[in-house]
């Protein structure tokens, strides 16, 4: 279904137990929705869940400009306000990951528990200038050739080559990503903070990371941040957790969801 | 006679139940004696059962000065003998008191016949002390009100116990010293007790708490295989597991010692 908010068309997905809790997942940069096709079928039978496509992502509108966190998080208060959840639990991966931290430092009011997942704190010059680089590849060379050095970047050698049609599915995500989707948050990406605010955060936190994850330090310095977080570090597995063991991601997000409130 | 001055201070302690082996419970960082209250008449039936509040904790001497690891040791060391209690001991942790616990016995293995864990924080992670430290300034700032939302609201949701346990907890709580809460934090965030888990050499249970929302399972799994030997369990429980599950503890406990 398409939901208008913060100016533009959401592609979202409601599914779940009608009148439970509200669970929100938050994509990463160059996927869509369906990365959460596991999590959102095995938490179904205790919580509503409401997907949504990343502004510039799968088939929500992609705006030209550079996009910052700032607008992403004010595209999620936007389909709150818009769907009338007044209060949820938000997980995210990657730039969605980095949308929960930076949902949990601004509107705590809306939020019963995070889990941001394979992020870091903050854009560094050097990432800034990687992002630089890759979106002089797509805007000169499409989506298409970025999908390989993607993969290469985001799954362990021995995990692409046991597992292709999963592979292929996040290789077909990658390739579909809107150019000026891809560009605006990259943009975002090459230029965050999220550090000063949070040692304020009070919303329960639960990072998670997969251990050959290049973010593994970010996502420390997250946890070593925000008071009272929990960690768990998904050995093996490298940026895309939730994809690559579902089975570890799914117990650790249910576990630390269910008791909530 | 509920207080005695050991180590240099005055400790509000109970004994109770009657036998030869005696239960050593160690509360958490915020609880106090009255943590165990929910398993202690059904142990003090087949054990002997030795609690008390923690320097700083309780009814228990505040504290104004900073203090390590070594004083809590110290504390309990100097505690059993002027209690004149006998070994053999089977030490029960909760959260950052397993610090406690692994330095005691470390300096005490032909006393201490068993240890438990739940859900432990053996060591913290220099990288993490910032957020401890930042803790114990707001507490030493606003009270105990001012850290809710950074601690208990994170690691006790209510709806892991009635609401009358809840508020009993969260009444014991608040009514915390910060100052002593402050320290309490302070030494946590300079102790790392992590490498004495490899060389532990007693019976040992972990049990981890399913829905503990500041320690995940997958975490508190991986300390107990450092520990050789161990048996892992998980319960339905959070974090402060004796007061939100102990009926579930209490069976894995009874199950342990074989009582």
């Amino acid at each position: 279904m398409k939901v208008k908010a913060n100016g533009i068309d959401f592609n979202c997905r409601i599914e779940g137990k009608r009148g439970a809790p509200w669970v929100v997942f938050s994509n990463s940069l160059a996927t869509n929705l369906s990365m959460w096709d596991v999590q959102a079928e095995a938490l179904g039978d205790k919580f509503q869940i409401l997907r949504y496509d990343q502004r510039g992502h799968g088939d929500t509108d992609a705006p030209d400009g550079k996009y910052s966190f700032d607008v992403l998080v004010a595209d999620v208060i936007g389909l709150f306000d818009a769907l009338e959840i007044e209060r949820a639990h938000f997980v995210g991966l990657s730039m969605g990951g980095m949308t929960a931290v930076a949902l949990a430092e601004k509107h705590p009011d809306r939020l019963d528990r995070v889990v941001p997942c394979d992020c870091g704190p903050a854009s560094t010059p050097q990432s800034a200038q990687q992002w630089e680089e890759r979106i002089a590849i797509a805007r000169e060379q499409g989506m298409e050739a970025l999908v390989e050095p993607t993969i290469g970047r985001w799954f362990p050698p021995e995990f692409i080559a046991a597992n292709k049609g999963t592979v292929d599915k996040v290789r077909e995500m990658i390739r579909t990503t809107p150019e000026a989707g891809f560009i605006g948050c990259a943009s975002a990406l090459s230029n965050f903070d999220l550090r000063p605010g949070l040692s304020k955060i009070g919303t329960p936190t639960r990072f998670i990371c997969g251990g050959k994850d290049a973010s593994l330090p970010g996502a420390k310095a997250l946890h070593a941040g925000v008071a009272g977080s929990s960690f768990v570090e998904i050995e093996g597995a490298g940026h895309i957790s939730n994809v690559e063991r579902p089975d570890i991601f799914t117990r650790a997000i249910k576990e630390f969801l269910v008791s909530a409130r | 006679m509920p207080w005695i001055e050991a180590n240099g201070a005055s400790f509000h302690y109970k004994l109770e139940g009657k036998a030869d082996q005696t239960v050593i419970l160690l509360h958490e960082i915020g609880g106090s004696l009255d943590s165990w209250d929910g398993i202690v008449p059904d142990l003090a039936k087949k054990l002997n059962v030795f609690r008390y509040d923690q320097r700083g904790f309780g009814l228990s001497e505040k504290v104004r000065a900073p203090y390590s690891i070594e004083t809590l040791v110290d504390d309990l060391q100097a505690l059993i003998a002027a209690l004149d209690l006998k070994p053999p001991f089977h030490v029960v942790s909760l959260a950052a008191s397993s610090m406690q616990a692994l330095d005691f016995q470390a300096r005490n293995r032909a006393a201490v016949a068993s240890l438990v864990f739940c859900n432990p924080a053996p060591g913290v992670d220099p990288a993490r002390a910032g957020a401890l430290e930042n803790v114990a300034a707001l507490a030493e700032k606003e009270g105990i009100r001012g850290v809710l939302p950074l601690m208990l609201d994170k690691s006790y949701p209510p709806t892991l116990s009635d609401k009358a346990t809840y508020e009993n907890y969260r009444g014991r709580y608040v009514a915390n010293d910060p100052v002593g809460f402050a320290l309490a934090f302070r030494m946590m965030a300079r102790t790392n007790m992590a490498p004495l888990l490899a060389g532990i050499s007693c019976p040992t249970l972990v049990i981890a708490g399913r829905q503990d929302a500041i320690r995940a399972v997958p975490v508190t799994e991986g300390i107990a295989k450092q520990i050789p030997g161990a048996r892992f369990e998980i319960i339905d429980a959070g974090h402060f597991m004796p007061t939100t599950s102990p009926q579930a503890l209490l069976a894995l406990l009874k199950d342990f010692w074989k009582v």
